[in-house]
């Protein structure tokens, strides 16, 4: 993925424009795709395109080494040089079976006037990744610049001393003196140079540029990650704290100034408890009262209709009622039509005892409570 | 040298952050809890204590209300300074009815009691005699009619054998409940 369609897709052109900064001599920033100077007074871009004339480059060749060996060749150099500005570009070259390492040093003074903080991207580099051609000619701020790109080595030289023109150049780097150069005018350059800075990979930007992550931010800052919601939940619990305890004392001096007439009040409250509860007991023991004396009704109309009675019991709403008569049959039908009688029935066999039929009624009293 | 100076102050920050988390964060985040607690405890007998305030004559009212109602309902107690005394006043009483009706009292036995309130009592009570039809019928009129209350719970009629024209003697038995209330209680 592109930078580019990074910065698109986060609608980010217009801050990231602002974050691009060139360097040759001076600091120049990208204003309507135009190096226009920049005053000192201005914040220096996060991202720094450094102009030929303030990095060296070298090449060495590890002929007969694998790539783990050599790997921990330049992490030893890597480790040994702390400071940022040196760059280890690994190339395999297969005559020498080994490999070909481009170093990309910058000037010390450079990075002490624009900051430890920045990301550093050689303009050669850049230079080289838009083009179809192999060869680019550019004028830059800081003159005539020949830059070739052969099997991804970048190699590049100003219009200057000997090689003072692309043919010379073209001789010089190794390129057949038919091969063509796109030529980029002083007009042009910074458009350019940006269409290759957007059009580049992620990938390959990481590859070439200079920085160092831990420059970018102290590192105790971040103790404010834990430190920030730390001190503000002290700050809350302290808050809560003050704000219930102000709330409790108001409450309870407002008790406080009642509690004369409140002890009175809850003296009564009490008493008219205890009044309830003694009440909800009279009431349990005197509503259940059931009256037997209309019970007479009952056994009048048990006489009248002939029946005669030898034994009356009752308990719990249910009399019972032995006796004989003629038809008991006819007893049962009358009493259980009586209105005060809920249901009636025989307890028991109806025996026959000297022409008369002998029975014990059990008869459901009506609750007079229930009425 | 400098490297391990920076990484104990590191050390030092989290360590210290971890201090302050134990010994003054916690201990905040539960006093800040109890004192919650506390308010919304407070606020409630707050509430409680401003509903009395401002329903007084409510109370008040109430109150009496109850208290009539209890002096009435003391009319249904038999009241005596002691148990003993009750026993006796309240024996002569119901035999003094029942004996009213031409009833004879053949046994009058107090079966035992339960607590109700304090200086309150339920009593049952067995009861026997014979006597006519008007006995009979006297009785269970004037104890249900009684005050202070004599309830029937119970009972159970005798007889050789009786007709419409209720002649002859019945044997009867009554279980009573009354109530006792001791004075000042």
């Amino acid at each position: 993925m592109t930078l580019y369609k990074i910065i698109k897709r986060l609608k980010l052109e217009g801050w990231l424009s602002k974050q691009i900064g060139y360097y040759s001599e001076k600091l120049y920033l990208f204003v309507n795709e135009e190096l226009v100077e920049a005053r000192k007074s201005v914040n220096i871009p996060k991202i720094i395109i450094v102009a030929k004339c303030h990095y060296q480059e070298s090449k060495r060749v590890f002929p007969s080494v694998s790539r783990k060996e050599l790997d921990k060749i330049v992490n030893l150099k890597k480790n040994v040089a702390v400071e940022l500005g040196i760059k280890y570009q690994i190339y395999r070259n297969e005559k020498v079976d080994g490999f070909d390492v481009r170093t990309v040093k910058l000037n010390s003074k450079l990075i002490s006037v624009l900051g430890e903080d920045k990301i550093y991207i050689p303009e050669t580099d850049l230079l080289t990744i838009s083009s179809n051609k192999n060869l680019i000619e550019v004028e830059t701020p800081a003159g005539l610049l020949f830059c070739a790109n052969q099997n991804d080595v970048v190699k590049s030289s100003y219009a200057k001393g000997i090689v003072e023109n692309i043919e010379t150049y073209k001789l010089s780097v190794g390129l057949p003196s038919d091969s063509e150069a796109k030529k980029v005018d002083s007009l042009t350059f910074p458009k350019y140079l940006l269409s290759a800075l957007y059009s580049s990979s992620v990938a390959k930007l990481t590859r070439v540029s200079m920085y160092n992550v831990a420059n970018w931010f102290n590192m105790k800052h971040l103790h404010l990650l834990y430190w920030g919601p730390l001190l503000t939940a002290l700050l809350v619990y302290l808050g809560g704290n003050g704000y219930y305890f102000w709330l409790n004392e108001s409450v309870e001096n407002s008790i406080k100034q009642g509690e004369l007439a409140v002890t009175k009040l809850l003296s009564k409250k009490r008493k008219l408890d205890s009044n309830k509860k003694i009440l909800t007991t009279y009431s349990s023991e005197f509503n259940n009262q059931k009256l037997i004396h209309s019970h007479w009704n009952i056994i009048e109309q048990l006489l009248e209709s002939g029946m005669q009675i030898s034994r009356i019991l009752y308990k719990e709403n249910l009399l019972t009622i032995r006796g004989s008569a003629e038809k008991a049959s006819n007893i049962l039908s009358i009493i259980s039509d009586y209105p005060m009688v809920k249901s009636a029935s025989f307890q028991g066999s109806v025996r026959k005892s000297i022409g008369k039929d002998s029975f014990v009624l059990n008869i459901e009293v009506h609750d007079q409570n229930e009425n | 040298m400098k490297i391990k100076n920076s990484r104990y102050n590191h050390y030092f920050l989290i360590l210290l952050a971890l201090l302050l988390t134990i010994y003054a964060l916690l201990p905040l985040q539960n006093l800040l809890k109890e004192q919650q607690n506390h308010f919304n405890l407070i606020t409630k007998q707050y509430e409680k204590t401003d509903y009395l305030l401002n329903n007084e004559e409510q109370l008040t009212a109430l109150l009496k209300g109850a208290q009539d109602e209890i002096i009435k309902a003391e009319s249904l107690f038999f009241t005596f300074e002691s148990t003993d005394k009750f026993k006796l006043g309240a024996q002569s009483q119901i035999e003094n009815l029942i004996g009213a009706g031409g009833c004879t009292i053949e046994r009058f036995t107090f079966k035992g009691s339960t607590s109700l309130l304090a200086g309150t009592e339920r009593w049952l009570i067995e009861i026997r005699f014979k006597g006519d039809i008007n006995c009979v019928t006297h009785s269970t009129r004037i104890l249900e009619s009684n005050m202070p209350l004599v309830n029937i719970a119970q009972y159970s009629f005798a007889h050789s054998g009786v007709t419409k024209d209720v002649k002859g003697t019945f044997n009867v038995q009554l279980n009573l409940v009354i109530w006792y209330k001791e004075i000042g209680a």
